[in-house]
């Protein structure tokens, strides 16, 4: 399989992976080892003043050699408060690489195309590595990559809804007129959708409610490593057309008459 | 003299002159974490000669789990 670049990054694993819902730290840093996962997301949160020493550091379970953080600004409304959390960010963890995520919205998370088209656009000048959570909308998803955007991560549906691949036409359109990575993110609910959506082209997906809230996170991590790797296999060795009527694959010669 | 601040919300009385005083007296470790001052982040670099002004508002964040 061909290597992923994203910035100045190179990837093998094409599946990129959330630290959000698991039961424990233990049980995150496994399934993220399980995955072979290279790039992992997360969110910043204040620190705890009376609580701050009893706080276990997420950080410790997921640092790994070679392992990319990839930051979110998760909570922000607005591109001026996304521009003050990609800062905090970076001075926290010392990458530009930036999960670009502005929902103003808490029923349904959508993102706000016209804000994070703003934001990009800022972000990308100030040096940082952006990777939008957006849409599933091909002119939007023209735009980010025109601003700057390292990647873009368009939805296959609503954040944790486990639904997958609900705009799958848009993607399709996404991923044909794409000249940055193609990551998809949001609604992943199986093995199946990150497959299809490997098959379609998408150059990487992002799962983490899928992994994390499964009776067994560490199994599901496994399946969702070879789900992306059989999609990409399928991608890269070009998938046979469709057909309306039955295409005979044994030879119809009439040797019983 | 002391001067009333406020640390991710809290008010909190510091003898602290400067961002790097403070997070000293907080006993706040300064690796993994970013520190803003009037929603300005501030550098690691500038904390040292970053002064504390009444009613100043630090924040302080962390890691934390998520998508």
């Amino acid at each position: 399989m061909k290597p992923l670049k994203i910035g100045d990054r190179v990837f093998n694993s094409r599946l990129f992976f959330g630290t959000g819902k698991f039961s424990a730290n233990e049980l995150m840093s496994a399934a993220i080892a399980a995955s072979e996962t290279e790039m992992v997301t997360m969110a910043m949160k204040r620190i705890e003043m009376d609580n701050n020493a009893q706080d276990d550091d997420m950080l410790r379970h997921i640092a790994r050699e070679g392992l990319q953080l990839l930051p979110n600004t998760s909570g922000v409304r607005n591109a001026d408060e996304a521009i003050f959390a990609a800062q905090m960010a970076r001075e926290a963890f010392g990458t530009n690489f930036l999960k670009l995520e502005i929902h103003p919205d808490p029923r349904y998370l959508l993102p706000d195309a016209v804000e994070t088209l703003k934001a990009t656009e800022q972000l990308a000048k100030m040096g940082f590595t952006v990777l939008p959570y957006c849409p599933a909308d091909p002119t939007l998803c023209k735009h980010l990559e025109e601003a700057g955007a390292a990647a873009v991560m368009p939805l296959g549906a609503p954040i944790g809804t486990n639904k997958g691949l609900r705009t799958k036409d848009f993607l399709q359109i996404i991923i044909e007129q794409a000249n940055v990575p193609v990551v998809v993110d949001a609604g992943i609910g199986a093995p199946s959708h990150a497959a299809e959506a490997m098959e379609l082209g998408a150059d990487a997906v992002l799962v983490n409610t899928a992994v994390a809230v499964a009776a067994n996170p560490i199994e599901m991590a496994i399946a969702f490593k070879e789900a992306v790797i059989a999609g990409r296999r399928a991608f890269e060795a070009g998938l046979a057309a469709t057909a309306d009527h039955a295409v005979a694959s044994s030879p119809l010669t009439d040797w019983l008459s | 003299m002391a001067i009333r601040i406020f640390v991710n919300t809290k008010p909190l009385e510091t003898e602290a002159a400067t961002l790097a005083a403070l997070l000293e007296e907080i006993g706040q470790k300064t690796d993994g974490i970013a520190v803003a001052l009037n929603r300005r982040m501030i550098p690691k670099t500038e904390w040292n000669n970053t002064p504390l002004t009444a009613d100043g508002e630090v924040m302080i964040i962390k890691a934390a789990c998520g998508g």
